[in-house]
């Protein structure tokens, strides 16, 4: 049901812990099966230094939280969000169909968090 | 492989597979056929029928051999349907029952052709005979209950509804599939009209069934084409599967005595492991009116289908709801008609034991799982603030 990527992802999820010092977090519902996903962004500037989540969810929202956390480091805001559900599902090598909405939850965190980041930093310093 | 999926299916056992293998090979003959190999073929049905006859309690001639328990469940229904007298349309069935009734009464019901009531069920996963006394009116041709749940394991009040629906004219439907090799099943005690079997749910093979149906009992086929099964269910029959049915039949009654005792034992070792070893475990429905072989576990802040994944990494085969629904990311129908909330019904697992279970599964199982919900509750954002409270 699963390829080798998936099942790794799943089996040692990267990045997966909360962090302290976050300069965003972000959060992340599916309503399809109510699986959520916290997102933590630690920032260098303007490149993402660190980032860490955790998931209430099945396998593919474990495995698509930690690839998310993969692609996001040393990346940009910018690039930062130009990141898509297509993006974690390459990354992933693909998921079964009814799978497909599990990359949502992931993308639908990161832009949480990068609103939050927004939000912080909007005003003057 | 620890293999705790038995209501899933079970392995073909090796006296059925022995007593088949002469069907699949030199005893070839069409049980049709006049000739003496078609002959020694029809033999090994009927005694395969008395057989099964005798496991439930039933006359030889009130068997009908089917595919399965899918086909079963259908031919009762739509049977019935076809062959009603009464203008009323109405079904009267549980909120548990499996998707091979479900899903037969929602496209009935969705093409206008029956009314379908639906009984409520109680939290512990067993419906009320008053609940169903209640829906069935003057207008009801047909009542369809499980007689054991497929998720819990719940015993539901057949008799008792059975009783009160034949009262009121109504034909009485038993999806006995769950119950089958799990506890004794005596159609005059259950007091059914049709009674549904799944062969493959106590060690005969796939593709092989039954419907009993009650001498006298108006049903129409729900396959045509030919004479067998008393001009019941056409198509030449599956001899191999039928006699392997019989002999899996013959193996349940007898296997109903100690083994079933050794396995209740067992399901009783596992939960109590996992209640004493796992924090916040829950076990869903009833303990006591259920089969000896299932327990559903609710491991809060967990997600069901990442444990099964887990689990079956780690060589332990289990579900979460049921197969039949298995890839749906939707929580079971079970649960949540039983008043679970979505996240407890979305943390909830089934593990049913079968001939094959030895303690040292138990034991061996138990860490394995205890380390898997702790992995899985870790990252679990709510379960750090539940454990803060």
């Amino acid at each position: 049901m699963y390829n080798k990527t998936v099942l790794d992802h799943f089996q040692n999820p990267r990045n997966l812990s909360e962090m302290k010092n976050f300069d965003a977090r972000g959060m992340g519902a599916s309503p399809v099966c109510g699986d959520v996903m916290t997102l933590f962004l630690k920032f260098d500037g303007s490149h993402i230094q660190d980032a860490t989540y955790k998931t209430m969810g099945c396998g593919a929202a474990i495995a698509s939280g930690s690839v998310l956390t993969e692609l996001l480091k040393g990346k940009t805001l910018e690039d930062a969000q130009k990141v898509t559900p297509e993006s974690v599902l390459d990354a992933l090598g693909g998921l079964p169909k009814i799978k497909l909405h599990c990359p949502d939850l992931a993308i639908e965190a990161l832009q949480s968090a990068l609103r939050d980041f927004s939000q912080k930093h909007s005003t003057p310093r | 492989m620890i293999y705790f999926d038995c209501n899933a299916t079970t392995p073909v056992l090796p006296e059925v597979l022995e007593a088949m293998l002469p069907y699949l090979r030199d005893e070839f003959g069409n049980a049709s056929s006049v000739h003496q190999l078609g002959q020694r073929s029809r033999k090994a049905i009927e005694d395969a029928r008395a057989q099964v006859a005798g496991f439930i309690g039933a006359e030889p001639s009130e068997i009908v051999f089917t595919s399965g328990g899918t086909e079963s469940n259908n031919f009762a229904i739509k049977g019935a349907l076809a062959a009603k007298r009464i203008p009323g349309k109405r079904v009267v069935s549980s909120a548990i029952e499996h998707s091979s009734v479900r899903d037969v009464l929602r496209f009935l019901s969705d093409t206008g052709q029956i009314d379908n009531v639906i009984a409520p069920v109680e939290r512990n996963g067993i419906v009320t005979p008053e609940a169903f006394r209640d829906a069935t009116t003057d207008d009801t041709f047909l009542v369809c209950l499980m007689s054991a749940n497929n998720e819990t394991g719940a015993i539901q009040p057949m008799a008792a509804v059975a009783e009160s629906s034949r009262k009121k004219g109504a034909l009485v439907h038993c999806d006995a599939v769950q119950s089958g090799g799990k506890l004794p099943i005596d159609v005059s005690a259950l007091g059914a009209d049709t009674l549904a079997l799944s062969g493959h749910k106590f060690g005969a093979p796939k593709g092989t069934g039954v419907l009993y149906v009650r001498k006298g009992t108006r049903l129409a086929s729900l396959i045509h084409g030919g004479r067998q099964e008393r001009n019941r269910r056409g198509g030449t029959e599956n001899v191999a599967g039928i006699v392997g049915l019989g002999r899996a039949a013959e193996h349940a009654k007898q296997a109903l005595g100690a083994e079933a005792v050794r396995i209740r034992q067992l399901r009783d070792l596992l939960e109590g492991l996992l209640m004493k070893q796992v924090p916040s475990t829950l076990i869903n429905g009833d303990r006591e009116k259920r089969v000896g072989n299932t327990t559903n576990v609710c491991f809060e802040y967990t997600d069901s289908s990442a444990m099964v994944m887990a689990l079956d990494l780690k060589g332990i085969a289990c579900s979460n709801g049921s197969a039949c629904a298995a890839g749906s990311p939707d929580a079971s129908h079970v649960l949540l008609a039983m008043g679970l909330p979505q996240d407890k019904a979305h943390a909830s697992i089934r593990f049913s034991l079968g001939h094959m279970t030895k303690e040292e599964d138990i034991k061996a199982a138990v860490p394995l799982i205890a380390e898997t919900v702790s992995r899985l509750r870790k990252s679990n954002p709510l379960w750090a603030q539940a454990a803060k409270q």
